[in-house]
């Protein structure tokens, strides 16, 4: 189980993650979702050991993994300007990974390279931004970590290398059960694949909820406008719009029975919000009342 | 194959009971594991197993330690008996509003259905 | 394998080939040059001494520079932590600094070996001996110490506290050196460099020094937060 506790990240003044209390059971995939600039990758750092916290703890199963060998050691954190040496060939930096990781499949890196159609002999400095993303991919997966992190590791890659990604993520996981967080803001297309979803804006936590949970939490209420009015009143409205009389308003929180019914009988027409309508409605920009509302 | 607004363990569990009413999946025929349901539709398998549990719960599946889930024998019949009860509410009602508004007598449908379906 | 040594023996691969390099680079030079100077003149001095015996310290000094900036994360991505990773740079760094600093004596002597079998040696050249091999062994190894912990500390302080940071932190990291380079040396004649103090006063004076910028660079990277490569 990993633990975090009023975890909180400053840059000089600027506040990057502030106060997340969080906690993961182990074993699962789970999506950090968040706009860029949104704390993720401070997070991650913490959690992978890569900075200290400016205040608050995180612990993995009882111990802080800051300079624990066997926790570090069991920790791949993939980030999206990769941790390699630029002007080493891909199959030098493949090597390295295999010689420092005990866990390492080379096998599987090597299937992986192939997957995503990796030239072992290229330099790192001259792969394209989608095929680096690639090789972050195959040194996050082929680590075999327990604790496998991947940030945003999917710029650049086109649909297909990231419908790849997806497939070996899963099919790696359902052989290798571990705890895999991959933050992302491009929700709609691995949603699937997400057992849960922790929703973070502006350092701060939104949600951490089972991500059929998630998906059922928005709904969009149409009708005429004072119908729709009455009816909003007293919940969390995320987003709204009118065209004429039509108003229409995005709730948060799913609706019980008996209130779509009512609604309903309102003469009103409720219907579901996709993932990354939810999220993007969320973390609105320069709506700090809303996030609020929702802690 | 899955749409982005409804829980997914619930569209799976919907499309295995459809798969069961139409003869598709067998009594006593054993389904997928949560495994193999999770990579072959890219969802995570701990979706797909909650999809399987709520069939567990209402009697569609039963499963065997060790070996797997398998369709239970009287599923079908079960399966169409819940149908058949909310046949009435959840399709005829829905039809006779509309043919209500658009005034379509109940005669008409009547007749529309003795020669239409034969 | 342990983590440290683990750490130490991949960099001591990751230099072997640049190592390499440089030592055939030395000794091409050396022997060039010894050639020429011999047709035209009887040298009396040991062109392997000025140039190896300098550019050996230097060398260890930009592997020092180097270390932090493209290691750090390189090993710490692959699951070590900064202690492991500094340890196996002090395994590594002794090593090198070691074998470097046998090279000096060595190369002399088989200078001096090539030299005599041209003809006979030149009447004023410095001629090594096992003693004298052993105090340019003496002489070179805290000098090439002092470089190779000078050159980390001052990456590391710009590594961890940045441009400012690190400029206050330079004159301090710069110690050793400017100790190396008062108090110790083997010039182009054999001779020893003793100007101020005798050399086992030097030679403690210098190695002290270094410690303390050793231990310097550990308090920088031991917490460190390990910086994004360029994106």
């Amino acid at each position: 189980m990993i633990s975090l506790r009023d975890l909180t990240v400053r840059y000089g003044d600027t506040v990057a993650v502030d106060g997340i209390t969080l906690d993961l059971e182990p074993n699962k995939i789970y999506g950090l979702l968040g706009r860029n600039g949104s704390g993720k990758t401070s997070l991650l750092s913490v959690l992978a050991s890569y900075r200290r916290p400016c205040a608050g703890t995180v612990t993995i199963d009882g111990v802080d993994p800051f300079e624990n060998a066997a926790l570090m050691r069991a920790t791949a954190f993939v980030r999206d300007s990769l941790d390699v040496t630029d002007q080493d060939r891909i199959a030098k930096v493949l090597d390295f990974a295999g010689r420092l990781r005990p866990t390492w499949d080379a096998g599987y890196a090597e299937h992986l390279a192939d997957v995503f159609e990796l030239d072992r002999r290229r330099r790192v400095s001259a792969l394209s931004r989608g095929q680096r993303s690639s090789l972050g991919v195959v040194l996050g997966l082929a680590a075999r970590a327990p604790l496998t992190i991947l940030d945003e590791v999917y710029l650049g890659m086109d649909a297909g290398a990231r419908a790849a990604f997806y497939r070996e993520l899963l099919a790696d996981y359902l052989a290798h059960p571990r705890t895999i967080i991959l933050s992302t803001h491009l929700i709609e297309e691995v949603a699937g694949l997400f057992e849960q979803v922790i929703v973070i804006d502006r350092g701060r936590l939104l949600l951490h909820e089972d991500t059929d949970t998630f998906r059922a939490r928005g709904v969009a209420v149409t009708g005429p406008a004072a119908a729709v009015e009455a009816f909003a009143a007293g919940r969390t409205v995320l987003g709204e719009q009118s065209l004429g009389g039509v108003r229409q308003v995005t709730l948060y929180g799913a609706l019980a029975d008996h209130e779509a019914e009512a609604a309903r009988t309102a003469g009103l027409t409720l219907a579901p919000v996709g993932v990354q309508d939810l999220f993007v409605h969320l973390t609105a920009v320069g709506d700090t009342a809303r996030t609020e509302a929702l802690r | 194959m899955f749409d982005d607004r409804s829980p997914i363990y619930q569209q799976i569990a919907n499309g295995i009971k459809d798969e069961v009413l139409s003869g598709t999946l067998k009594e006593d025929e054993q389904i997928m594991s949560t495994n193999q349901y999770a990579a072959f539709y890219r969802i995570n398998p701990a979706t797909a197993a909650k999809g399987f549990a709520q069939l567990v719960d209402e009697g569609v599946l039963y499963k065997k330690r060790g070996i797997g889930m398998f369709v239970s024998p009287d599923a079908r019949g079960r399966l169409r008996a819940q149908r058949r009860e909310r046949f009435f509410a959840d399709v005829v009602d829905p039809m006779l509003t509309e043919a209500r508004m658009v005034g379509v007598g109940v005669d008409e449908i009547v007749a529309y259905l003795k020669d239409g379906a034969r | 394998m342990s983590p440290r040594l683990l750490v130490a023996t991949n960099l001591l691969r990751i230099y072997r080939p640049v190592a390499a390099w440089f030592w055939v680079t030395m000794i091409v030079c050396v022997g060039v040059g010894m050639t020429v100077v011999s047709r035209v003149t009887d040298p009396t001095f040991s062109l392997w001494l000025v140039i190896a015996g300098a550019a050996a310290k230097y060398w260890l000094g930009v592997v020092g520079i180097l270390l932090v900036g493209l290691h750090l994360r390189q090993f710490v991505a692959n699951g070590v932590t900064r202690h492991d990773f500094l340890a196996g740079v002090a395994i590594a760094g002794l090593v090198v600094a070691v074998l470097f600093a046998l090279a000096v004596p060595l190369g002399h002597a088989a200078e001096q070996l090539l030299l005599s079998l041209a003809g006979p040696l030149p009447e004023r050249y410095p001629t090594t001996s096992p003693g004298t091999a052993l105090r340019e062994f003496g002489h070179v190894l805290p000098a090439a110490l002092a470089f190779l912990a000078c050159g980390a500390t001052i990456s590391a302080g710009f590594y961890r506290f940045g441009a400012w940071g690190g400029l206050a932190l330079l004159p301090v990291a710069v110690l050793p050196v400017v100790a190396a380079e008062a108090l110790l040396g083997v010039d182009e004649h054999g001779g020893f460099d003793v100007r101020f103090l005798p050399y086992s006063a030097a030679a403690l004076v210098t190695l002290a020094l270094t410690a303390v910028v050793a231990l310097l660079f550990h308090r920088e990277m031991r917490d460190v937060a390990i910086r994004r490569g360029a994106a």
